[in-house]
């Protein structure tokens, strides 16, 4: 397709508007230094547990608005209620099969990690946790770690 | 950058190497942003969606079927991820891409800072005045390699053949932009 071929002064036009859009959509030193440290939270040994569903709106009764969401592994099923708390959220969760754990909230830029144990019937309960990108961390009792997907809250 | 140069950085990356980590942020960073800037987004919620894409990148680093496409992955994952706050702040399903407002009226003039560049105040006055659908879609093919369709496709959602068509009337309308005489500068 003639189409699909950029004439040399295209080319050059967008080459042009390239160098002009480079200034005026610079990314702030801020956003890409977020960029560069989300490396340090590789975790190549931990299993992944993804997100299967994703509900809005199911707590009116509390006059503010909750989300539901269900994480998957193969081991493990996470769901998690997060409800508003004034400007933070709380996080009320059940692990699926039921049994003790130790979870927590990983959130990027914040020094430190909340968490909880989960008890005998795998729920557990978080406060203090800010919106944004988070992730939960489960060390179960017999098997290695389980993170959820990242998902911003 | 080729495909096969981001291929290996993604697998390096992979292997614990934060030297191509930090290589391919400098190469990605904008496109990722630039994406989340497409959306009706406050700055705080551009940070956060480009932060989720970059962790999602980390945890999906061995993970990739194409790594030589992770510019085009990126690119789907910022969109995806801008939809999903989207979403959550109004629980409502959003039609993008045809939405007519401004990506960002609040931009400073880029002629402010580039008063001795002449032609470029003139292809930026003329760049803001096309379709809002033109904007967006010259933002995406202006990514290294220029005018390659995946990236835009993928940050677009759209087919990869209705992007030939769309540049083209595009790039026609700028250029007919560019021979006009200058307007009245508006203050």
């Amino acid at each position: 397709m003639s189409d699909d071929r950029l004439t040399t002064s295209d080319e050059e036009l967008l080459v042009r508007l390239g160098s002009l859009l480079a200034e005026v959509d610079s990314v702030p030193e801020s956003v890409r230094a977020a960029a560069v440290a989300s490396y340090s939270w590789r975790s190549p040994d931990s299993e992944l547990a993804k997100l299967v569903e994703s509900m809005s709106g199911a707590a009116e009764v509390r006059g503010d608005e909750a989300r539901l969401l269900t994480f998957r592994a193969d081991s493990i099923t996470i769901e998690v209620e997060v409800i508003p708390v004034r400007d933070q959220l709380r996080i009320v969760g059940q692990l699926v099969p039921p049994q003790p754990a130790r979870v927590q909230v990983e959130q990027p830029g914040s020094e430190s990690t909340v968490g909880t144990d989960a008890d005998g019937l795998g729920r557990f309960m978080l406060d203090g946790t800010a919106p944004g990108p988070a992730r939960l961390v489960c060390t179960l009792a017999d098997s290695g770690p389980v993170c959820t997907e990242w998902t911003t809250l | 950058m080729s495909d096969d140069d981001a291929g290996r950085l993604v697998r390096a990356a992979a292997n614990g190497d934060q030297a191509a980590w930090e290589a391919l942020v400098d190469r990605y960073a904008r496109l990722v942003y630039t994406v989340a800037r497409g959306f009706r987004l406050d700055d705080a919620d551009v940070a956060d969606v480009s932060q989720a894409t970059w962790l999602r990148l980390v945890e999906n680093l061995d993970k990739l079927r194409d790594p030589g496409s992770v510019g085009a992955w990126l690119a789907t994952t910022a969109r995806r991820e801008a939809l999903a706050l989207l979403r959550n702040r109004w629980e409502v399903p959003l039609p993008e891409f045809t939405r007519s407002e401004p990506m960002d009226e609040s931009q400073p003039e880029p002629w402010q800072r580039l008063v001795a560049e002449e032609t470029d105040a003139e292809l930026w006055r003329a760049y803001r005045q096309l379709p809002i659908r033109c904007q967006k879609l010259l933002r995406l093919l202006v990514f290294e390699p220029v005018g390659s369709y995946a990236i835009a496709a993928a940050a677009l959602s759209v087919p990869i053949g209705s992007l030939g068509p769309s540049r083209a009337r595009c790039l026609a309308a700028l250029r007919a932009l560019l021979n006009q005489p200058a307007p009245q500068r508006r203050t």
